[in-house]
């Protein structure tokens, strides 16, 4: 949930911007014949969760709980790319309901087990999202918790998951890895699940959200989390390995590189991309080697119809979860805002490279072509072209088959997809659907500002500098911007200032320092905002 | 139907001035009065309107060039307004005061006069200040008899002389106001001068009027 990130502004804002379009009809995006059955898929998805009782206290998903509760945050009103995640605030009476019983379950669940890294990292993506999102905390859960003596508040429960997960992490045989319940060994299905869930607490600490515990934010336990990802990221690198079980497309370039499921394993298509998006929350972004590494074994593997021979032992069970790893990955590539280097692959160079094209890998395949794929019937008629229109790419070739898989009950189980566990493949599918990025924070520029709440992403902006007030830092800003720090003393002071009172009335070329409004003379108006800019109380040096 | 529409507009020319919100007026007081030759003249600049279309609207600078119509006032000091609405320049902290306050004079008849505020804390600077108050007084010696001057708000050589600065940008809609101060019984300025709630009621009705306007030339493209 690429949204939720630092202070949770841009959700915030994306949601009231998303209301105000909804009262200005003249404003409203048109939904695409697509965009409505993915829209469609999502509501019966849901529904289905719902009547099976995974929003229930206790959930019937068991382990799986954070999942759905995650897709259920994460529900858009369609299918368009730019629509919010609904999070708590956003959603009806309904969908709240069954939120608060969710993060009740959780709450609830925490005090009365140790850790587990499926369930684990699930509880911290799903509950730091909730409660970043405005859901309430245990004081005003009420009935959804009535009767249960050792619940916890949020910060409780997240301090409780973060610190077991930290604690679990193994720090001498299996450097970086998370075992199923502690050090232990390098199982790259695990270790994903805890980096997943540690990002999302990243994203909860670095808030200036608070609960019934308090404060969410807690600076110590960003700089554990970042060093225990780091050292994932580390792990991955480490164990990057060339093939695959398909011994067509076992090598097919000097440079590609992926992950199999432990050490010694075969890279395989789940572990690969699970493992480019734990190198993105560890530090890396799309230019990192490695990263590349590993996108290119991608981009030579790709496909979306099902895991083929690449998937290690279990290509049948694991096609859900690869489907939404892989697009997490890309998704917070394309989020960052770092455009890859010249000769770099990119987010949406995915599905370009047909079968025999060098190096020729037969399973490998392209993206579908929207003008030829009919719709599934299961949304009403619809022949070839149907369709037409939508961007080819990635979130096409994925979308469209996840919906080529749903019942008429919102079930993904038409088909034989297959699957491990039934609710978290449902809800894998779904935050396919919705394009989530699992509530991670990405920062890349490593500013304490996460990717997509970033106006910089790309360079250092702790202090997310505007001059103009638009979408683009004054980092980033290509128009010329005032650092108000005329005497270059890396601070802005009464120095400073007096520097700029004297020039009033001056005229200045495009970037002066002095001239913090840009319109090109010194006035009092830049000695005030100036003054705003001061680094110390008082603008004392 | 366009007939009505101009109606219309003349109606709410005549009623919006009853109605409308003051706009911020920098302004003297007094407006106009009469000295003898030789005595202390002493004029308060003030602004009004401020909070009458937000009440949390404040100033945190201004830049203000006093012109004068010829020399017969003599300036003699600019003083800051003993309510220190951009805070204290002395304190509380006196190496690094709140506010700043300074006056040039250029040639005798242009006074340019600088404030400026170094708190960052908006509610501290609401607390400060109302929706009318004095910003600094200007004292100046009435030379010969007969004569008077007017005074005006004007751009300064270098063009920032008109410059009220909100929290932390121009304040774009202020109008300022005139003073005359007449020396001896038969010193005219050659002009009224309008006190701040006939600035507003003037402005009230330039905008309705334009209105009316708009929607003329509106009705005439549509016809």
């Amino acid at each position: 949930m690429s949204e939720v990130c630092g202070t949770t502004k841009g959700l915030l804002s994306r949601v009231l911007m998303a209301a105000a379009v909804t009262f200005s009809a003249g404003a409203v995006q048109a939904v695409t014949p697509f965009e409505n059955d993915v829209s469609v898929a999502i509501d019966r998805g849901i529904t289905y969760l719902a009547t099976a009782g995974a929003f229930n206290n206790p959930s019937s998903a068991g382990d799986a709980a954070g999942l759905p509760m995650l897709a259920l945050l994460e529900k858009r009103a369609s299918g368009i790319a730019t629509d919010p995640p609904q999070g708590y605030t956003g959603a009806n009476a309904t969908d709240q309901g069954r939120l608060r019983t969710a993060a009740a379950n959780i709450l609830d669940r925490v005090n009365e087990t140790s850790f587990y890294s499926y369930r684990d990292g699930a509880f911290m993506f799903a509950l730091s999202e909730y409660a970043l999102t405005g859901g309430p905390d245990k004081s005003a859960l009420g009935a959804a918790i009535a009767g249960n003596a050792d619940y916890q508040t949020i910060k409780e429960a997240m301090n409780a998951l973060v610190d077991r997960a930290l604690a679990g992490q193994d720090k001498v045989s299996y450097k970086g890895y998370w075992c199923y319940s502690g050090p232990g060994c390098a199982d790259s299905s695990t270790t994903q699940f805890v980096v997943a869930g540690l990002a999302a607490a990243k994203t909860f600490y670095s808030s200036n959200k608070s609960g019934d515990g308090g404060a969410f934010a807690d600076a110590a336990r960003v700089t554990a989390i970042d060093a225990a990802l780091a050292l994932a990221r580390q792990a991955y690198e480490a164990n990057a390995a060339q093939g695959s079980d398909d011994g067509s497309c076992a090598v097919l370039s000097s440079t590609e590189r992926g992950h199999g499921y432990n050490v010694g394993y075969n890279p395989s298509l789940q572990q690969t991309a699970s493992g480019m998006y734990n190198q993105l929350f560890g530090g890396s972004n799309v230019n990192t080697p490695m990263v590349q590494h590993y996108m290119e074994w991608l981009r030579n593997h790709y496909r979306w119809q099902d895991l083929g021979n690449l998937g290690n032992n279990w290509p049948y069970y694991s096609w859900s979860y690869y489907m939404w790893s892989s697009f997490k990955g890309m998704e917070l590539i394309r989020q960052s805002g770092i455009s890859p280097a010249a000769g770099n692959l990119g987010a949406n160079d995915l599905g370009k490279l047909p079968a025999a094209s060098a190096p020729s890998c037969a399973a490998r395949q392209v993206n579908k072509d929207p003008a030829l794929v009919t719709r599934p019937a299961v949304f009403g008629a619809g022949a070839a072209g149907f369709y037409n229109g939508e961007p080819k790419g990635q979130y096409f070739d994925y979308a469209h088959q996840i919906l080529s898989v749903q019942c008429a009950d919102g079930r993904f189980d038409c088909g034989s997809p297959g699957y491990w566990d039934f609710n978290a493949h449902q809800s894998y599918l779904l935050l396919v659907l919705q394009r989530s990025t699992g509530g991670g924070c990405v920062d890349s520029d490593g500013d304490g500002v996460c990717d997509s709440e970033d106006n910089c992403p790309a360079v250092a902006n702790p202090g997310q500098e505007n001059t103009y007030g638009d979408a683009r830092g004054d980092a980033c800003e290509p128009r010329p911007v005032a650092s108000c720090d005329v005497n270059l003393s890396g601070t802005v002071d009464r120095t400073d200032i007096a520097l700029i009172r004297s020039a009033i009335g001056t005229k200045v070329a495009a970037g002066d320092k002095r001239d913090a409004d840009g319109d090109g003379v010194i006035t009092v108006t830049d000695v005030r905002k100036c003054t705003l800019k001061c680094t110390n109380a008082s603008c004392a040096p | 139907m366009k007939k009505f529409l101009g109606m219309l507009g003349i109606v709410a020319a005549a009623v919006l001035p009853l109605t409308s919100q003051a706009a911020p007026t920098v302004f003297f007081k007094p407006g106009d009065q009469s000295v003898l030759t030789g005595a202390p003249v002493s004029l308060g600049v003030w602004i009004s309107g401020l909070q009458s279309m937000n009440p949390s609207d404040v100033i945190s600078a201004f830049d203000l060039n006093v012109h004068l119509s010829n020399t017969n006032l003599t300036f003699v000091d600019a003083i800051y307004s003993g309510g220190e609405p951009l805070g204290s320049t002395t304190g509380p902290d006196p190496m690094f005061p709140d506010a700043q306050f300074s006056f040039s004079v250029v040639d005798g008849q242009n006074i340019d006069v600088i404030g400026n505020s170094f708190i960052v804390d908006k509610s501290i600077l609401e607390g400060l200040q109302s929706d009318e108050f004095l910003l600094f007084t200007l004292d100046f010696t009435a030379g010969g008899d007969n004569l008077s001057t007017l005074l005006t708000f004007t751009s300064d050589p270098k063009t920032v002389g008109m410059n009220v600065t909100g929290f932390e940008d121009y304040l774009r809609e202020t109008s300022f106001g005139n003073a005359c101060v007449r020396v001896g019984d038969t010193g005219d300025c050659g002009q009224s001068v309008p006190e701040p709630s006939s600035y507003a009621l003037v402005a009230a009705a330039l905008l309705a009027a334009g209105a009316v306007g708009r929607t003329r030339r509106r009705s005439r493209a549509a016809a």
